[in-house]
This record gives structure tokens, C-alpha cells and sequence, in this order.
């Protein structure tokens, strides 16, 4: 078993790699897609509750034969946070020399932080869900706290590859402010601080998705047992379970198969095999517990459900309710809203960085969702990126001809702020940088040629916003509640005309 | 100090004084070439790009008079925009690459290309297909999408643009090679050699609040620009500069090559059909005493195949 334990372990942290590179690098439009893209793209449409969101029954499908299948792989092998939790406590088993202790009563915990997901997303709150959910926790790590770290290190490695064999890695910059840095660090210290004192207590008591994986992984036909014929009960198996899962020679379903007590039992009692699940009727430990846990559960869900519901009632009473733009194959805000997580996948893969973290600025019910921001960039006409990574159906899949006439918002345009008309000066960036050719100028007899606007044509995209010199700017992009559909504009298939003459005009 | 080292120091002095004046006085190649009979621009018209430009530094003295043995070369195409590049809103990625090999034969140690592009830098590098051809040429490709390769430099003869964040290619390589495609212009009239050096900046937004036409002429002050290639072979004729339409193109398959970057877009806007007095960039950059916008003063190889 211990050879399998290490296969397992090298497995894993390859999964992690892997998905920690695709936020690493953001999506070049126009290129194929990579290999290792693909590759982390399926390890992430394998989260459950994003799945369970976007409702993708192919993946829905795919988990749950996997988990009855084989007991809770995905946690072990496919989940990057419980990867990198099962790291840390590895590293915090070697440090401190942690000896953990059967705990029933916390393993309840993360069933009742599930019904608060399950309220939520009845409610259309997943913003809320995304504190509490592992990708999402992991994606706000990544993209604000590892990402930042990661450029930082790339670049300082490229500046000195530079001097020796002249720009063979490029510089690039992250778009993450420092406010958003710390809130990654946050998430990180957190998740690092309890994996390290306390093995995988994320995982057995506060996991959403491993409350989900728990209930199914009762009925699994392959798992981790222990044949009492052999075990002599020395404890071994118990005290170095970082899940919590080892209790009286049994083995609970908090149980994500990290092999740990395989190998570590002398008598070689621990398999991973298969066998008939029986669900065992458990009223022998009292049913004082069960009622005592049915209180907890019900008062616990009725504070979270409140806690949650504040910022709901807040947001829709609050009187100034301003809209932010977002991507396109949201289909609506509020389809963003009741789906996004903030897991920030998108913002790590956005090429202009137009897609940006946010914090309250979109409500409060819409915690750290990213939106279009304006001011720092745009939205690329062919690029497809965001919707093509979206794992939770915040994002629905585009194909790029689509995309391109997906109205998200529409151009306003103030002539009284356009320098050409207050400076006198030749501009036209806004019409040089239109993708559909909605912005036009005119061409006055005398002096510049001045901008107007074709609204029928409008994307709403931001590049007019964002390269727009004027303060404030003339061209300001109105967000629309509901997506449309732009008309586009006119190709016409002349040929190109050609000038063959014989001269020169000079 | 003794006589010989004064002479020698005077005499180095006298040197750089006039190197220096000759250079800020625009007259850049009179000193070394006096004695040849180079042309001082050439245009070719009725060809394919490679033989254009074959033909045009031909004319104008080969390309080793511009590039020395051992010497580093930057080629600034333009790669403005993520648009095929049968639309020719980028330079033709045939004639960059002729360049390149140009460059090589005359011995350049290293040639670089960079742009800095209005769309994310590294679709526009390839959408526009310069970096498969520079890439097979065997050029250097240089990054822009990062702020950390621009350095603040101060612009001493600016009207307008007193700093800008310039490339570090573009201060330090030693020979710069300047191919950018002629095309109209809703905001400049029309895109050329002097509006192509924008896209050797950071902050490309400063120069239309700054004012546009007179930002162009003072980035053109800031260093020698040893060669001007225009790419005329396919000309965005309306609703420039990106275009995205075949119907908006005219192929004139021309190409104007000189030493003289006003000369250059003079002739251009000719090329283009509109009024160089009318394009006022090329009026500033005049008046910078940049080059030559008076045609008739110059020695023009004309070549029709």
C-alpha cells in the first residue's frame, strides 16, 4: 500500500501543478489550445458544486459514478484545495509531529454549512457560496495571492535571462491591487494555518463539497477498510488520519482516501478493497446524539440562513443600486449573480485584464464577483476566454462569431467631453479603436473630423471608455441588465481594387 | 598633459562637436558619404514586397549603409492591430521578413522587432503573422506588454510631449529600422513613418491628449531613425487604421524606402492621395528640421517593373 500511497501523492500534486499554471497563464486568443489547458479544465469542471451550479449533468454524472464507484477520489486526486491541504498537513505532520484524535461531533459541522449552500443557491446568492466552497477558495488564493507572487518571481527570472540570451521570456504584469492581494493572503493563511495545526479540517468539517462527496462515498464499492480479523487496535491508523475519519477499528466516510493509515499499519490490516456497503442503522451511540445533533443542525442553519439573508435585504433596500458590466455569455446579471462563485478563474485567464476583482462595488450580495472594469481595460472582440474556463455557468460557453454581436452594454457618448470639440484637438481614438466599427467619424470641410455613434452596432465592450483621453470621459459604457444582441455591421465583398499605374504622384 | 595628448583631445573634441551638430541638424549621412552617388529615396511600384524592397536598397546603397558589421537592429513594424494580415492594417509579414535577411547579410549581431500594440501584444504579434516571419527569419521578438520595459525619458526639443515611456529597444538598439504601412487615419489623416513611432511608447492615450500631430513630430526627435521602409503594397484607403474590410483596401504594390523619415511620409501622403502640407505632423517634424518635405530638393529613384 505504500507504494500506491506515494503514486497517489505524486499524482495529486501534479493535478495541483497543473491547475495552478492555468492561472498562471492568461489565455492568448487565436492559438490553439494547449494540451495541459485541456487537461485543466477537465480537473476543474470535476468540482462538484460549480457543476452542480451550472448544472452539467455530463460532470454531475461523472463524479458521482466516480465516487461510488471508487470512494472519494476527487478529494484526494482531483480537488486543489484538498491537495494543498493534504501537503500542508503533511508538512505540519513532519514539523510538529501532529498526532490526531477522533472528533464525532465537528464532522456534523460541514452538513450544515452544505444546507447554507443549498439555501443560498435556492436564493441566488452564490457569491456567499464561493467563501465557502473549495474552488472557489482555491481560485481566490491563486488569482490574487499566487498569481501576483508568481509574475513577480517570472519576471525578476526573465530580467535576468534577458541579459544572458535577449528576451526569450517576456515580462508581464498582473492587474492585482493590493487590497485583493491581502484578502488572497487572507484565504491563504487561513487555509494554510488550519491544515498545518489540524490536518484536513477544512475537508471533514467545513467542506461544502465534501459534506456532498460524504453522504455519497457511504455507498462506495471500492474504499479503504479495515479487516478486523487482523488489527490488534493499536491506534496507529487513528492518530495519523488527517481527515478525522478513523475511529473504534472503523472507518467513516469523512475518509478521502490519502492512504496515510495503509501504510502505516504494521499488521497490514488496512486495504483499499472492495465490499458490499451496509448501511448501518448507528442508534447504538445514542440517540440523545442525534436529537442533541438535530437542534445544533437546525439552530445552526437558521443563524447562517440570516447571516446570509442581511446582505440580501440590505442590497435590494439600499437606494443608489449602480450596475457593473458583465462578461459576455452571462446571459443577464442576474444570471451572474445567482451562478458566479468568485473562484476568479476568469480574472486569472483574462488577456486585457478587463474582468476585475471586486469586493462590495457590485453590491453586497455579490461579494468579490469580478466585473468589467472599464477604466483599466477592455474587452477583446474575438476572445472568448472567460466563458470558455467558467466552471460554474456564471459564464455560459460562446463561440467567438457569437460573441461578437453579444451586446453588454451600449456607449454613451457626451460630445461636450470629446477633446476634438473643448481642445480643438485631432483625436479619433475611440473610433480607431471600435471592433465593429459602431463609433464613425465625420469629415467636417473644416477643422477635425469629430465622432459619432451607430448604438444599433454597440457591443458595449469598453474600448471606446478605456481609450477615451478626455477627463471625464465622452465615452461612458451603460451596462445593460439583460444581454442583447448588436447588429453587424455590414462586410461588403468587393474585391480589393487595384491601382496599377505606371507613375508616381511625386 | 603633454602636446600630442592635447591634439589628440582637441582633435576628439572637434570630432564629437561635429558629429553631434551634424546629427541634431538633420544632415545625418553628408559626412561619411560624400563621395558615393546614393539616392536619397527610392520608390518601386508593380511588384511583390520582397522585390520592392530588393530593388528600393538597391537604389539606395545597399542595406550595409545602414547596418553595420556587429551592429543591433530594431525593426518597428507596425503590429497596431489582432487583424489578419491580408487586411493590411500590419505590415506585410513578407517584406519584414525580407528586411530581417537584408539585415543579416550585412552582418547585424542581433535584430530585434517590436510593437506595441493598442490589442494584448502577443495575439496581435501573431495574429498579424510578423512573428512567424521574424521568428523564421531568425529575429529576436521583444515583448511590450510590460510597463517595466519602458523607461521615462525626457523630451528636450518637445512642443508637446515633454516625457514619454520609451522602449528600451528602441533607445539602446543601434540601427532603427522603421516599416510602417501606409493607411488613413481617422484621428492623424493618414499613418505613416512618423505616426508608426507611437507604438515605440508606453503610454500611447498621452499623445492625443497631449495633442496629437505635435506628439508625433517630438517622438521623432528623440533618436535617429536610420531607415524609413513604407509598405504600400496594400493601403487602407478608408475608415482607417484598422480597417477589417477589403473593400476599404486599394493595392498600389508601391513601396518608398529612405534615410529621410519626412521625405518618406511626404512622398507618402502623395502616394495616398492627399496634400502633405494638409497632414500636419509631417509639417512639424519639418520644422524639427527632421528631413527634407520639399521633394524637388531630393534625388529620387524612381522604378516601375
Amino acid at each position: 500500500m505504500k507504494k500506491i500511497k506515494i503514486i497517489r501523492i505524486i499524482f495529486s500534486i501534479f493535478i495541483l501543478a497543473l491547475t495552478l499554471l492555468f492561472f498562471f497563464h492568461k489565455n492568448i486568443p487565436g492559438t490553439a489550445e494547449h494540451f495541459y489547458e485541456k487537461a485543466a479544465q477537465f480537473v476543474i469542471n470535476l468540482q462538484i458544486l460549480p457543476a452542480l451550479l451550472s448544472l452539467a449533468f455530463i460532470y454531475i454524472t461523472a463524479i458521482v459514478c466516480i465516487t461510488v464507484i471508487s470512494g472519494r477520489v476527487i478529494c484526494s486526486a482531483f480537488c486543489p484545495l484538498g491537495i494543498y491541504n493534504d501537503l500542508i498537513s503533511r508538512l505540519g505532520a513532519k514539523i510538529r509531529k501532529n498526532n490526531f484524535h477522533y472528533n464525532q461531533k465537528i464532522n456534523f459541522l460541514k452538513y450544515i454549512i452544505l444546507s447554507a449552500v443549498i439555501i443560498l443557491s435556492i436564493l441566488g446568492i452564490s457569491a456567499y457560496t464561493g467563501l465557502l466552497e473549495p474552488f472557489s477558495i482555491f481560485g481566490k488564493i491563486s488569482a490574487y495571492f499566487f498569481v501576483p507572487i508568481f509574475s513577480n518571481v517570472e519576471n525578476a527570472f526573465a530580467t535576468v535571462i534577458n541579459k544572458i540570451s535577449g528576451y526569450s521570456i517576456s515580462h508581464e504584469d498582473h492587474s492585482i491591487d493590493n487590497l485583493h492581494y491581502a484578502i488572497g493572503f487572507f484565504f491563504f493563511i487561513i487555509i494554510t494555518g488550519l491544515a498545518f495545526f489540524r490536518g484536513r479540517i477544512f475537508c471533514y468539517a467545513l467542506c461544502p463539497s465534501g459534506a456532498i462527496f460524504s453522504l455519497i462515498s457511504k455507498i462506495s464499492l471500492f474504499n479503504i477498510r479495515i479487516n478486523k480479523s487482523k488489527c490488534v487496535s493499536c491506534g496507529k491508523c487513528e492518530s495519523v488520519c488527517p481527515s478525522n475519519a478513523i475511529t473504534e477499528n472503523k472507518i467513516t466516510s469523512e475518509c478521502v482516501l490519502c492512504l496515510n493509515c495503509a501504510g502505516t499499519c504494521a499488521k497490514d490490516a488496512i486495504k483499499y478493497r472492495f465490499a458490499i456497503p451496509q448501511i448501518k442503522n448507528t442508534k447504538s451511540s445514542g440517540e440523545k446524539t442525534i436529537i442533541e445533533g438535530r437542534k445544533t443542525f437546525i439552530k445552526s442553519a437558521l443563524i447562517i440562513t440570516a447571516g446570509i439573508l442581511t446582505p440580501r435585504i440590505l442590497a435590494s433596500s439600499g437606494a443608489s443600486k449602480k450596475i457593473r458590466a458583465v462578461p459576455p455569455g452571462s446571459v443577464s446579471i442576474r444570471n451572474f449573480k445567482n451562478s458566479c462563485t468568485g473562484c476568479s478563474l476568469c480574472v486569472s485567464r483574462c488577456p486585457t485584464g478587463v474582468l476585475s476583482p471586486s469586493l462590495f462595488e457590485n453590491g453586497i450580495d455579490s461579494i468579490m464577483q469580478p466585473f468589467m472594469d472599464y477604466k483599466k481595460a477592455y474587452c477583446l472582440f474575438e476572445c472568448t476566454s472567460c466563458s470558455s474556463v467558467c466552471p460554474s455557468g456564471a459564464i455560459k460557453k460562446l463561440k467567438v462569431k457569437d460573441k461578437k454581436s453579444v451586446k453588454i452594454g451600449e456607449a454613451d457618448f457626451s460630445p461636450d467631453r470629446c477633446i476634438v470639440k473643448i481642445e480643438n484637438k485631432a483625436c479619433g481614438a475611440c473610433a480607431e479603436i471600435c471592433p465593429t466599427h459602431a463609433i464613425k467619424m465625420n469629415s467636417p470641410l473644416e477643422g477635425h473630423p469629430f465622432p459619432f455613434i451607430e448604438p444599433e452596432l454597440c457591443i458595449g465592450c469598453g474600448a471606446c471608455e478605456y481609450t477615451c483621453p478626455a477627463k471625464p470621459k465622452a465615452f461612458i459604457v451603460k451596462p445593460l441588465e439583460i444581454h442583447g444582441k448588436a447588429m453587424l455591421s455590414a462586410e461588403s465583398s468587393f474585391p480589393i481594387e487595384e491601382d496599377n499605374s505606371e507613375e508616381f504622384p511625386f | 598633459m603633454n602636446r600630442r595628448d592635447f591634439l589628440k583631445t582637441s582633435l576628439r573634441t572637434a570630432g564629437s562637436i561635429f558629429i553631434s551638430s551634424s546629427v541634431f541638424s538633420g544632415r545625418i549621412f553628408s559626412a561619411e558619404e560624400a563621395g558615393h552617388n546614393y539616392y536619397d529615396l527610392a520608390a518601386v511600384r508593380n511588384a511583390e514586397p520582397e522585390r520592392l524592397f530588393d530593388e528600393a536598397i538597391k537604389a539606395l546603397g545597399g542595406m550595409s549603409r545602414f547596418v553595420k558589421k556587429g551592429k543591433t537592429v530594431l525593426i518597428k513594424p507596425n503590429i497596431g492591430w489582432n487583424i489578419e494580415p491580408q487586411y493590411a492594417a500590419t505590415t506585410n509579414p513578407n517584406l519584414i521578413k525580407r528586411i530581417i535577411l537584408h539585415c543579416k547579410e550585412a552582418g547585424a549581431s542581433k535584430i530585434y522587432v517590436n510593437d506595441h500594440p493598442i490589442f494584448d501584444w502577443k495575439t496581435c504579434y501573431k495574429i498579424s503573422g510578423i512573428e512567424k516571419a521574424a521568428k523564421d527569419a531568425g529575429a529576436i521578438i521583444v515583448p511590450s506588454g510590460s510597463e517595466s520595459y519602458y523607461h521615462s525619458t525626457t523630451i528636450r526639443r518637445a512642443k508637446a510631449l515633454k516625457e514619454a515611456k520609451l522602449h528600451e529597444i528602441f533607445m539602446s538598439a543601434d540601427t532603427v529600422i522603421n516599416v510602417p504601412v501606409l493607411k488613413h487615419h481617422f484621428g492623424s489623416k493618414m499613418t505613416c513613418g512618423l505616426k508608426n513611432l507611437i507604438g515605440t511608447t508606453w503610454d500611447m492615450n498621452a499623445f492625443h491628449s497631449a495633442g496629437l500631430h505635435e506628439s508625433i513630430a517630438d517622438i521623432a526627435t528623440v533618436r535617429k531613425i536610420n531607415l524609413t521602409v513604407v509598405d504600400a503594397y496594400c493601403i487602407v484607403k478608408r475608415n482607417g487604421p484598422r480597417g477589417g474590410d477589403f473593400s476599404d483596401l486599394l493595392k498600389l504594390k508601391s513601396l518608398i524606402a529612405s534615410p529621410d523619415i519626412v521625405a518618406v511620409d511626404t512622398a507618402a501622403a502623395k502616394l495616398f492621395g492627399i496634400n502633405p502640407d494638409a497632414v500636419d505632423h509631417i509639417k512639424f517634424a519639418a520644422d524639427f528640421k527632421l528631413g527634407q518635405s520639399d521633394l524637388s530638393k531630393l534625388r529620387i529613384k524612381r522604378i516601375v517593373l
